[in-house]
């Protein structure tokens, strides 16, 4: 079988570059329209909501931290939960 | 008034044939029930049956209704679905059991008391249990025993509760007037929905049955018996506001569970409790945004999950594999399953032009608006999770990461029909919802999801979702797939009960040895005072010479005559 697209590491950087060009557009959407909104006075983009979302990038900064917590407590969980495959059948 | 008929017994009676059809003809005939009743259902009138007389009760077989029929419709679709997805699916058993279950499913949303929903709720147990056996496998026939065991107690927790609540107030309607009211047999209730609707510790059936059911059979289970409580709770406890908490609850925890599961069934199940979640949570906030938001979800969630589900049954099918340990690179493979799944997994991730967009953000709404910021706090943090586990992980470790090696066909036509047509609604809620979506609800809607804070907020969360993803991995920190078990609340009834009656079993022997070791002693101890005085050495079985018992006897005599001498 042919090599697929991703056995190219140049393909899998392009997707990883796109990635990261895409978060930095969003934080700077973000802090141009709060500095707009605030010192300019344009009507806001994106409106505030929830308590704190004012914050430029508050939603990026609660999606990675929240991921992070999410990925690194349930790593420290498996020490607890985790068993093995024939545990219950045993 | 309409009439007596329920569309349900379309499926469930017309699932008695299929074993007598064969071929292209069984086929046929199945994908025609749900379209049959699917076309009588649209020709019944809004309205509720006649009365039917039953012991004493008058039963309401049929309500129809906003709420009742977009639960209608959606199960109409699922069955259709599932049913184009099992075309290949060769026994008979199993092809009925689904075509029972999918018909219980929709008997139960369009039952107008409690006691037609017992019935159907207890139809759905027992058929759906054969979606499960019919993997026939020890593991599958263990898993289904639990689950039945489960199913079955939340039919007899639903029929005290019906009764008792009867006894108090007269009634048997199935509405919140009638179960919005405090007492023991509403709880009950609440209890034996809670079962079905995956509440927290209650939630373990489906995670332990689901992923141990055929590849066809866990469509089917995805998309009816969980709907069908959430359903239950919108039409009778809606504005329960425990359910805010409970629904809190099952949004955050099982994505825990979900990072560290091996199984991408089971990471699907888990994630299918954390959408049930958001469900709950519009349900207890009980604001007509909320319950709306909570139902189209409902409705968005039956097609993206079944998506997924089926995304990973055609993996399962095709490589017999479903461990994300053992899988990965099968973009080759499966292109085309690949980009299903993917949809999938956009649409319960909540991209914009995708259905999760249109109604979760509803739920979420509704939480600030009433107030509840901390609710709010934690819904966006499952928002997060479910992108990173549901969207991120199961297509990455299924079709993409290392390549596992595994070379295989591309699923089959017709599970790509399936699936292309569950896509295909997901896609158009999420480009369209005011198409079809939101002319099915309950109320009125009054909600624009296309704004550009929500665009923005959203894309924000899930781009840096996707960022920290790339960051845990490439570091090395995120946790490996591992061929394992996670302890969850079934190690109660799978272990802990089991070792605690062991441990009483043994108590038990113990008490019962020394009992009988202390009798046996005592009881030696009496047999051989008897022997001693009675044995053949005893002091009272000596034989004795006749003239000694002649004195004896004398003596006696002697004796009476001076007593009675008067």
């Amino acid at each position: 079988m042919k090599p697929g697209l991703f056995d190219e590491p140049r393909n899998v950087r392009r997707v990883l570059r796109g990635l990261y060009t895409v978060c930095a557009v969003f934080v700077l959407i973000d802090v141009i329209d709060f500095l707009a909104h605030r010192f300019a006075g344009s009507p806001a983009l994106r409106h505030e909501e929830g308590p704190l979302d004012w914050i430029p990038g508050y939603y990026g900064i609660y999606g990675f931290v929240a991921c992070a917590a999410l990925v690194l407590i349930a790593k420290e969980l498996r020490k607890i939960l985790m068993r093995d495959e024939d545990y219950y059948d045993r | 008034m309409i009439g007596n008929f329920p569309p349900a017994l379309i499926m469930i009676l017309g699932a008695l044939l299929v074993p007598l059809l064969r071929g292209r003809v069984r086929a046929a005939y199945m994908l025609a029930l749900p379209v049959v009743s699917f076309g009588y259902l649209l020709s019944l009138p809004q309205g509720v049956s006649a009365p039917l007389p039953l012991f004493g009760y008058e039963l309401t077989v049929l309500r129809i209704d906003a709420l009742s029929l977009l639960f209608g419709y959606l199960f109409h679709l699922a069955a259709l679905i599932g049913l184009i997805y099992a075309l290949r699916v060769r026994g008979a058993a199993e092809q009925s059991a689904a075509l029972v279950y999918a018909g219980a499913a929709i008997g139960a949303v369009f039952a107008g008391d409690l006691i037609t929903l017992f019935v159907f709720w207890e139809i759905l147990a027992v058929s759906s249990v054969f979606l499960i056996w019919s993997r026939k496998t020890e593991r599958a026939y263990r898993a289904g025993m639990r689950y039945l065991v489960v199913q079955v107690a939340s039919g007899v927790i639903l029929l005290a509760g019906i009764a008792w609540n009867a006894q108090r107030t007269g009634s048997i309607a199935f509405d919140a007037s009638n179960l919005g009211a405090l007492g023991e047999g509403t709880l009950l209730i609440f209890i034996a929905f809670g079962i079905k609707g995956v509440f927290p510790l209650l939630h373990n059936w489906a995670t332990d049955a689901y992923p141990e059911a055929t590849a066809t059979g866990a469509v089917f289970l995805s998309a009816f018996t969980t709907k069908v409580a959430v359903y239950a709770l919108a039409r009778g406890f809606p504005g329960t506001e425990i359910l805010i908490v409970i629904g809190t609850a099952m949004t955050a925890f099982p994505i825990f569970y979900a990072v560290i599961e091996n199984d991408l069934r089971r990471v699907l199940v888990y994630s299918m409790i954390n959408q049930i979640g958001f469900m709950m949570v519009g349900i207890g906030i009980g604001t007509e945004l909320a319950i709306n938001g909570a139902v189209s979800h409902a409705f968005n969630d039956v097609l993206f999950k079944s998506l997924l589900f089926m995304s990973m049954g055609a993996v399962l099918y095709r490589t017999g594999k479903i461990n994300g340990s053992e899988l990965g690179g099968l973009y080759k493979s499966m292109p085309a399953t690949t980009v299903l799944c993917m949809i999938g997994a956009a649409s319960i991730s909540a991209f914009p032009l995708f259905s999760g967009f249109v109604s979760k953000s509803m739920v979420m709404s509704a939480a600030l608006k009433e107030g509840y910021g901390w609710v709010w706090f934690v819904l966006l943090f499952a928002s997060a999770g479910v992108f990173h586990h549901a969207g991120i992980k199961i297509p990455f470790f299924a079709f993409f990461a290392h390549d596992s090696g595994i070379r295989c066909k591309e699923a089959p036509r017709n599970m790509l029909i399936a699936m292309g047509i569950a896509a295909g609604f997901c896609i158009f809620n999420g480009m369209f919802p005011n198409a079809l979506l939101y002319r099915l609800l309950p109320y009125e809607v009054d909600y624009i999801p296309y704004t550009s804070t929500h665009v923005i907020s959203q894309l924000q969360l899930l781009f840096f979702s996707a960022l920290c993803f790339t960051w845990l991995k490439l570091s090395g920190l995120y946790p490996p797939e591992l061929r394992s078990v996670n302890l969850d609340s079934d190690w109660i009834y799978r272990r802990w009960l089991p070792d605690l009656a062991g441990v009483a079993t043994r108590l038990g022997t113990g008490l019962r040895d020394s009992t009988l070791a202390l009798a046996e002693r005592a009881l030696r101890g009496t047999l051989s005072g008897v022997y001693r005085h009675h044995g053949p050495e005893g002091v009272l079985a000596r034989s004795w010479a006749t003239g000694s018992s002649v004195i004896w006897v004398c003596i006696l005599l002697l004796l009476c005559l001076i007593i009675y001498y008067r």
